[in-house]
């Protein structure tokens, strides 16, 4: 009975360890991504601003992009980040994001590098449209918020 | 009546003995399809004829433990990791010169006749050095246009296997 008691302690440490972790803090930070990057073909355009807001927030103010592919670099300020959300999710009539095989490490205190699969499934105007990029960021603590504070899509393929 | 031997195999005692072997026959499942023999959904066109959308088939892991890829072959090529990987042929290995013509593949300045792509393609690039370490992959379907196209070249270590069939 005693053992019992110490495992379920024991439990319900780690479980509350993990709840309040930073790893969780950016994990519920990531599927933010998932859940306002996706979008119905019924969206009405109240929501896909509100979407884009919430995805906006989830970057610093400026963060730095990186674009492997086309040797790109730029930090850009939280609103035109925002901007270009909304025209991009203005391409899709209804599209699916997905993140798989995130890796997070956390190595100091209030930043992050997160590593992940970025899979965009839908329906563009007159076609499906289907699309999977690596992702490399860094995030930071700031004010109590993890943010992004660098996003580069890493080239897998090069032409 | 249901044979003795039938029924202890089909409603066997829950004895210590009998979960040992259920755990074992999980652990080693787990252990195959996760490390051996990746279970692949085939989503998109980009290699159809060969495998088509909706498809099924397995990444054999060890395919490449004591050989290296070859022209010709299909691999798997991870992302950031193997929930999600690309299926392409590799049509040129490190140091090969890659060029379309036409929709031609011409693989050191020859032409490669590509017994796989069944539908005509007007593709063009120019040639192209494969990097030491790397090989070049392309998917079979060349009706999708170049541009959308998936293909280049891509470090050896991402590639996690060959398929099973």
């Amino acid at each position: 009975m005693a053992g019992l008691v110490v495992a379920l302690v024991v439990a319900g440490i780690l479980a509350a360890r993990f709840w309040f972790s930073d790893e969780r803090a950016i994990r519920n930070q990531l599927a933010v991504i998932e859940a306002a990057g996706s979008k119905d073909a019924a969206e009405p355009p109240v929501e896909a601003l509100v979407k884009a807001t919430r995805l906006a927030n989830l970057f610093g103010d400026p963060c730095r992009l990186t674009v492997e592919a086309v040797r790109h670099t730029g930090s850009y300020p939280r609103k035109q980040i925002q901007e270009r959300i909304v025209l991009v999710r203005s391409f899709y009539t209804q599209v699916q994001v997905a993140l798989h095989d995130l890796a997070i490490d956390l190595p100091e205190n209030n930043s992050a590098v997160i590593r992940g699969t970025i899979r965009l499934r839908g329906q563009g105007t007159n076609e499906a449209i289907a699309d999977v990029q690596e992702l490399r960021a860094e995030m930071a603590k700031i004010d109590g918020q993890w943010l992004f504070t660098a996003v580069e899509i890493v080239q897998v393929l090069e032409r | 009546m249901v044979p003795p031997q039938l029924r202890r195999f089909l409603l066997p005692d829950l004895n210590r003995r009998f979960v040992i072997r259920l755990l074992l026959v999980a652990l080693a499942t787990v252990v195959l399809f996760t490390q051996a023999l990746v279970p692949l959904r085939i989503e998109g066109r980009s290699m159809e004829p060969t495998y088509k959308d909706g498809g099924f088939t397995f990444c054999w892991r060890g395919r490449y433990l004591i050989s290296e890829p070859a022209r010709g072959e299909v691999v798997a090529i991870r992302f950031a990791g193997q929930r999600v990987m690309l299926l392409k042929r590799i049509v040129g290995l490190a140091g090969d010169t890659v060029e379309f013509r036409n929709g031609a593949l011409f693989v050191n300045n020859a032409w490669v006749n590509e017994l796989y792509v069944r539908t005509p393609s007007d593709w063009n690039l120019a040639p192209r050095t494969v990097e030491a370490g790397k090989v070049y992959v392309v998917g079979d379907n060349r009706t999708v246009p170049l541009d959308r196209h998936q293909i280049g070249q891509v470090e050896r270590e991402r590639i996690v296997g060959g398929v099973l069939w």
